[in-house]
């Protein structure tokens, strides 16, 4: 492995990378889930595969997120049909002929 | 103190520690993959460094999706259980929906509470009919005091009802019948001819009571009239 000490280029190259994912991680945080942190497929530098995998992160947390939601609404539409049916077992138990 | 220093390490200077700070991305991010969102980058730098802020907002992701998971497990098994008690609960409507009592003998009350769709006309008619055959009924009210308001698709099923009880020998009226559904059936011009109404259930009952009163002295005149001819 190298010990190589990084130069002042490779550092700002670093910093300028990071600062445009962060960006990007901050459209996502404000729920915009289509964010995608830019990988620069012809230049392979290292921090290409972490920012590969974030945006997979990115699709994953969206994904779920939908999936959550159509839990939830079908959870509100299931808890309001049972409501309507104690209502209507209410109305049934209590015939007087 | 090894860890102090590490700790207090204010960027990474290194190819080395860079390929480290990437190596633990990738580790924590193939982690979600599998499905442990629990993981988390652990860079030991300061603030100051490019890369320690990107593992705070990926660990703060990490987190978020930690918390949803298990936010939609917990909506997946409300759900579940939802599902679960609108099964039963359906089943108990549809017994309390279709009671039939025999209030004499071979004498049927079905009272009806509540909004009639298809699936339980359907139910009830069903149940009305084994009901007819299993206790050899001659005659069947049906009992409407309980609905306030009937559309052109209830009274269908209410005829069809009748009809389908005809059918098995047994005669069908209908009880209960509020002015308010009385002016519905006027107004969509639905023809109950051949199904008797009548107000009240008493009065279906009493009207029931009396005609088989009757009966026997009508088939006495005419066994007599049989012999005198």
């Amino acid at each position: 492995m190298s010990t190589r000490t990084l130069n002042e280029v490779e550092r700002e190259d670093i910093r300028r990378r990071v600062t445009a994912g962060l960006a990007a991680l901050a459209d996502f945080e404000a729920g915009d889930y289509s964010a995608q942190l830019s990988v620069d497929l012809h230049n392979r530098h290292p921090l290409g595969a972490v920012f590969a995998r974030i945006n997979e992160l990115i699709a994953t947390f969206g994904a779920e997120h939908e999936q959550g939601q159509v839990f939830r609404l079908e959870l509100e539409t299931k808890l309001q049909m049972v409501e309507k049916q104690r209502a209507a077992i209410r109305e049934l138990s209590t015939p007087i002929i | 103190m090894g860890e102090s220093t590490a700790a207090s390490k204010a960027t990474l200077e290194t190819q080395e520690e860079l390929d480290a700070a990437i190596a633990q991305f990738l580790g924590a991010l193939s982690d979600v993959e599998e499905g442990t969102a629990s993981a988390r980058v652990k860079l030991e730098y300061s603030d100051a460094e490019p890369l320690r802020q990107l593992a705070d907002r990926v660990n703060a992701v990490l987190g978020s999706l930690h918390a949803m998971r298990a936010e939609t497990l917990s909506y997946q098994k409300s759900l579940e259980e939802q599902i679960s008690t609108i099964e039963k609960q359906r089943a108990a409507i549809r017994e309390l929906s279709t009671p039939i009592i025999e209030v004499w003998q071979g004498v049927l009350c079905v009272p009806i509470v509540g909004i009639l769709d298809s699936s339980r006309a359907s139910d009830m008619s069903t149940a009305l009919l084994t009901a007819v055959v299993e206790k050899k009924v001659v005659f069947t009210i049906i009992d409407i005091t309980g609905i306030d308001a009937m559309d052109t698709s209830a009274t269908d099923h209410f005829l069809r009802m009748a009809r389908a009880v005809k059918l098995l020998g047994a005669e069908c009226v209908l009880s209960g019948v509020n002015p308010n559904v009385a002016r519905t059936i006027v107004h969509m011009g639905i023809d109950l001819a051949g199904v008797q109404t009548h107000r009240t259930l008493r009065e279906a009952l009493q009207s029931h009571v009396q005609a088989s009163r009757e009966e026997p002295s009508a088939s006495g005149n005419e066994e007599q009239a049989t012999v005198s001819q």
